[in-house]
């Protein structure tokens, strides 16, 4: 229900949850891309097992990134408008090239890291072989020299790929940041708090899809790996949620006219969302776990539900940031003297299934991606390497 | 940068030429394939520079006369008596649904312990109850789109679909809006808001079919008491001339530097 | 670039090809669909605000309906309604102009004939009390000059059955719409009376406003103020008689009543008669200062009159009417009830 003041036209939030989605699902780009290149541009090696499966992810993702957008958009077939008569000063204007661009560059890197699985697969003939072999664009020949330029092409374009994939995720947390109409968005720390939650999303969700994998084979995870991953994850995540407590103790402090509505937002209809789940139980909570499963995990090699856990409840963290920013700021009437509700509906056109098979398609693709060629990378190989 | 491209690439396209013999791209010499590309991305680069459409503008038959015209609205809260015939008169005149407003009244209510209760009229019929207790002040303020000089909304549009005009009105363009939510988002008014039915972007037009055929806006028209203002700003004796030299003011929310063009005679701190 | 190791980059060149022609083909597509006459103006079609233009009327306004309706054009810019538009009560005339317009021919050939208009043709005739109670009903956030009313208090006022033939009475009954009596711009009206106009009491005397409108401006006021009856309402002391016998016996009598009791006016509606000044009035003429001549009236030095004779902390806060209320209104002569009526006053 609406409390106080609100103005007729803000009966109900206009960006809901498919708004909450899209920033969700770029994060993970930014988050898997940037452990996929941890990897192979600068050189940590105990990131081989994943390296494959996070530049798949970053695929996948980013092409599922734009279906919320679509989804949302009141005229979703003018959506190409946003290219064809891009208005400059909107910070929104260039979302469409950047978004080409940076697709565009994971595309080819995609294509250059996996041809020698696409070329194997295609040997082995079918109808998926076939689908390879065209795939290939007539590369008939799998040779080293040949691995070696696939190698060195990925690896300039993560140089041309890793600031574009910067742009790409600060660029909502801008465009939060700068709608001054908002006293809860309107913020320079909305970019970086968008960015460093994209980090620990991309990082979580690597994580656990990591251990649900090794879960699934049976086998035992890689125990460098998860050191590694756990490593940077607990990084990412202590400064995230630094920034997110920094944010609200300087607004608190400066008690400007917003802070009232503020504070009435987060201990009111945010209270829930906001202090219990994005600070308590996502936030310290999941880094307390996090940090202590590690600290098994160094000194025997276990806790590793601990880290899955963890793991989980970051990557739920950062879907909770979101929400309380994109729901919890359009909560607070423009009029400054009241508060707007919102429940997500089942089956509307944004309601919560389609959201949730949004958010699973990613999963899905992934899925198939790793019965054609194996994503995570092989026992054998990783043998080799070592 | 070309030349650095030419040198590397031309090992590799004689390579090309002699293992792969259907590759189209060999039969024609390397440096015309060269030539052919770069002609290609200029000619592209300067297909990209022009960002104009085709076609001519359709002659503006209210041009004329509304040439050098600022249009500015001027709403006089000692007037205003909360009998909301405006919010009927707009509905009408701009087929406005059920579940938004272009504009609407607001009574502010100063209570005897000094908290504020603001209102709008019942959703049915446009009507404010009677006041229960006691009151230090009241009064009623209307609301609209303030047609900001410098406004968020056509800033933030991500197509181009939000514009201002000549004569200072803010419009938006039905046919290219994609609906995206970002300028009510932008506007620290709320009087933008999408249309159920066109899922476009909407909001006050200041009638701008009206005030270019010489009328006042619909609003402005049934107005009883003369509340509600609108005129040229650009003309000393216009009626929101004169009020403004006359009066003090002021505009909604100045600090966010939207610049409004839409005084207020008389209101009250209290009002957002 | 290690020898054993050399790069062959030769498959490359497709993948990087194609994708950069499709993203060139794209780019120069993206030209041929911008929309008409976009971007001529600036960053929309230049065609989009013309556009916005073609769109029906609805509210015809006024200068169009007295065309038809004279008699309404000869009352309509006298009366206390002279700001309210015809279509505010009405509706949007668009349809009932362009249905009767375009049968005005058949309408000047036989009247009698005529057929009726259909239903959404029709606009709002008979004003029901509800409607009238739009404006009229008693809402504290409405101006104070503007007359509201408390329907059933104000039929017990002036003394109403609450219904005639079952039916209860209507606003216009005994307030015409084309041509309500306007009072006053006071919200007091009726325990203050000050007509504005003749029309206000000589409604129907068409003479009498007929002979007034033929008088040259200047003489209008005076021509008021010529007849007995008329002089009284523009004279304090024909209400207010103990008052101003009073005031015979008060020094400042020279000053007379309006000098202190200002009809103050702020915007058109809202207007007060201050009853009690407060001390700052008084020292205009009262406060010592350099410049006072032996002509000048008693000087106080401010607010040490005040603490000198302060006897009790309650005496601190008064006023100079407070303690010279006879100097200033005279002495009273007899017990009398004060017949100031209802005039609120604020400092």
């Amino acid at each position: 229900m609406e409390t106080g003041f609100v103005f007729p036209n803000e009966g109900h939030p206009h960006w809901t949850a498919m708004i909450v989605l899209y920033p969700t699902l770029s994060g993970i780009v930014a988050g898997a891309y940037i452990v996929a290149c941890l990897y192979h541009v600068f050189g940590r090696k105990e990131f081989f097992p994943v390296y494959r499966f996070a530049l798949a992810a970053t695929f996948a993702f980013l092409i599922f990134a734009p279906l919320p957008l679509l989804m949302h958009l009141g005229r979703p077939e003018r959506a190409l408008n946003i290219m064809i008569t891009p208005n400059f000063t909107s910070a929104m204007a260039g979302f469409g090239f950047v978004y080409s661009f940076y697709l565009m560059v994971v595309a080819l890197e995609i294509w250059f890291s996996f041809r020698s699985d696409f070329y194997a697969r295609a040997k082995r003939g079918g109808l998926l072989g076939m689908g390879m072999r065209l795939l290939l664009l007539g590369a008939k020949d799998d040779t080293p020299a040949m691995r070696e330029a696939d190698h060195r092409i990925s690896r300039s374009l993560s140089y041309i790929g890793i600031p574009t994939d910067f742009i790409l995720t600060g660029y909502v947390g801008f465009i939060f940041g700068t709608i001054k109409a908002n006293p809860w968005w309107s913020t320079a720390t909305m970019l970086l708090i968008f960015f460093t939650t994209a980090l620990v999303a991309g990082a979580a969700m690597i994580l656990f899809m990591y251990y649900f994998r090794t879960w699934r084979k049976g086998i035992a995870a890689d125990r460098a790996c998860v050191d590694g991953l756990s490593k940077y994850l607990t990084w990412f995540a202590v400064v995230a949620i630094a920034i997110q407590g920094i944010e609200l103790l300087s607004v608190a402090y400066k008690r400007t006219a917003d802070w009232g509505m503020i504070f009435q937002l987060i201990t009111g209809k945010l209270f829930y969302s906001y202090v219990v789940m994005q600070f308590i139980v996502c936030g310290v909570g999941a880094l307390a776990l996090l940090f202590f499963s590690r600290r098994k995990l160094l000194r025997d090699g276990s806790g590793g539900i601990g880290l899955f856990i963890a793991a989980l409840l970051l990557f739920t963290q950062s879907i909770v940031v979101r929400w309380n920013v994109v729901i919890g700021g359009q909560l607070i009437s423009k009029s400054h003297r009241g508060f707007g509700s919102y429940h997500v509906p089942l089956l509307h056109r944004e309601g919560a299934i389609p959201v949730l098979i949004t958010l699973f398609m990613p999963f899905v693709f992934l899925f198939i991606f790793d019965r054609v060629i194996n994503l995570f990378a092989l026992d054998t190989k990783q043998a080799e390497e070592a | 940068m070309k030349n650095a491209q030419d040198k590397q690439s031309q090992p590799l396209l004689d390579g090309a030429a002699a293992e792969d013999q259907r590759c189209p791209i060999n039969s024609v010499p390397r440096r015309d394939v060269l030539r052919m590309l770069s002609a290609l991305a200029g000619s592209l680069l300067v297909i990209e520079c022009t960002n104009e459409g085709s076609g001519e503008i359709p002659e503006d038959p209210a041009g004329k006369r509304n040439a050098g015209k600022r249009w500015g609205y001027v709403f006089d809260v000692d007037k205003c008596i909360g009998c909301c015939l405006c919010m009927h008169a707009c509905k009408t005149e701009n087929d406005v649904p059920e579940s938004v407003y272009r504009t609407w009244i607001e009574r502010y209510r100063i209570n005897a312990d000094h908290t504020v209760t603001v209102e709008t009229p019942s959703k049915k019929d446009f009507r404010f109850a009677a006041l229960p207790g006691d009151v230090i002040k009241a009064f009623f303020v209307a609301k609209l789109c303030n047609h900001c000089d410098n406004t968020p909304c056509t800033q933030v549009c991500p197509v181009g679909a939000s514009y201002q005009t000549h004569d200072g009105v803010v419009l938006i363009d039905e046919q290219h809006c994609v609906g995206c939510g970002y300028c009510v988002q932008a506007c620290p008014y709320g009087t933008r808001f999408l249309h159920p039915v066109t899922k476009v972007a909407s909001k006050c037009t200041l009638c701008y079919h009206r005030i270019s055929a010489g009328k006042r806006p619909a609003c402005v028209t049934v107005c009883p008491t003369g509340a509600r203002n609108f005129g040229d700003l650009n003309d000393p004796k216009s009626e929101v001339s004169r009020l403004i030299k006359r009066h003090r003011y002021r505009v909604l929310k100045p600090e966010l530097g939207t610049v409004p063009r839409c005084a207020y005679l008389g209101l009250d701190t209290e009002v957002v | 670039m290690a020898e054993a190791n050399k790069p062959d980059y030769r498959h490359a060149v497709r993948p990087i090809a194609l994708l950069l022609l499709v993203a060139g083909a794209a780019l120069a597509a993206r030209t041929l669909f911008i929309p008409p006459t976009y971007g001529l103006t600036g960053p929309y079609r230049a065609a989009a605000p013309i556009e916005a233009q073609r769109k029906v009327l609805k509210f015809v306004e006024w200068q169009q309906c007295i065309g038809c309706h004279d008699k309404q054009r000869v009352q309509y810019p006298k009366d206390a309604h002279v700001y309210v538009q015809c279509e505010g009560c009405h509706g949007a005339g668009q349809r009932h102009v362009q249905w009767h317009t375009a049968r005005r021919a058949q309408y000047k050939k036989s009247p009698k004939t005529y057929p009726k208009a259909p239903a959404d043709v029709h606009l709002r005739a008979a004003m029901d009390n509800d409607f009238c109670m739009r404006c009229h009903a008693m809402l504290s956030a409405r101006p104070g000059g503007h007359p509201q009313i408390d329907p059933p208090s104000h039929f017990a006022h002036i003394g109403m059955k609450k219904e005639v033939n079952g039916k209860p009475p209507r606003c216009i009954t005994c307030h015409p719409p084309h041509s309500p009596l306007r009072l006053t711009d006071l919200r007091s009206a009726k325990v203050h009376p000050q007509p504005n106009r003749c029309r206000d009491c000589h409604a129907e005397m068409k003479n009498v406003v007929a002979g007034y409108r033929r008088l040259p401006q200047s003489f209008r006021l005076g021509a008021a103020k010529l007849k007995s009856p008329h002089k009284s309402l523009f004279d304090c002391k024909a209400c207010h008689k103990s008052q101003a016998k009073r005031f015979e016996s008060s020094g400042h009598k020279v000053l007379g009543c309006t000098q202190c009791h200002n009809y103050l006016r702020r915007g058109s509606y809202a207007g007060r008669i201050v009853r009690d000044a407060g001390s700052n009035h008084c020292l205009l003429c009262h406060n010592d200062n350099d410049y006072r001549t032996d002509q000048a009236p008693p000087a106080v030095t401010w607010p040490d009159h005040r603490e000198e004779n302060s006897e009790s902390d309650a005496d601190k806060d008064k006023r100079c009417i407070d303690c010279h209320r006879d100097a200033i209104h005279g002495e009273e002569k007899e017990t009398e009830k004060p017949d100031r009526g209802k005039s609120e006053g604020k400092q």
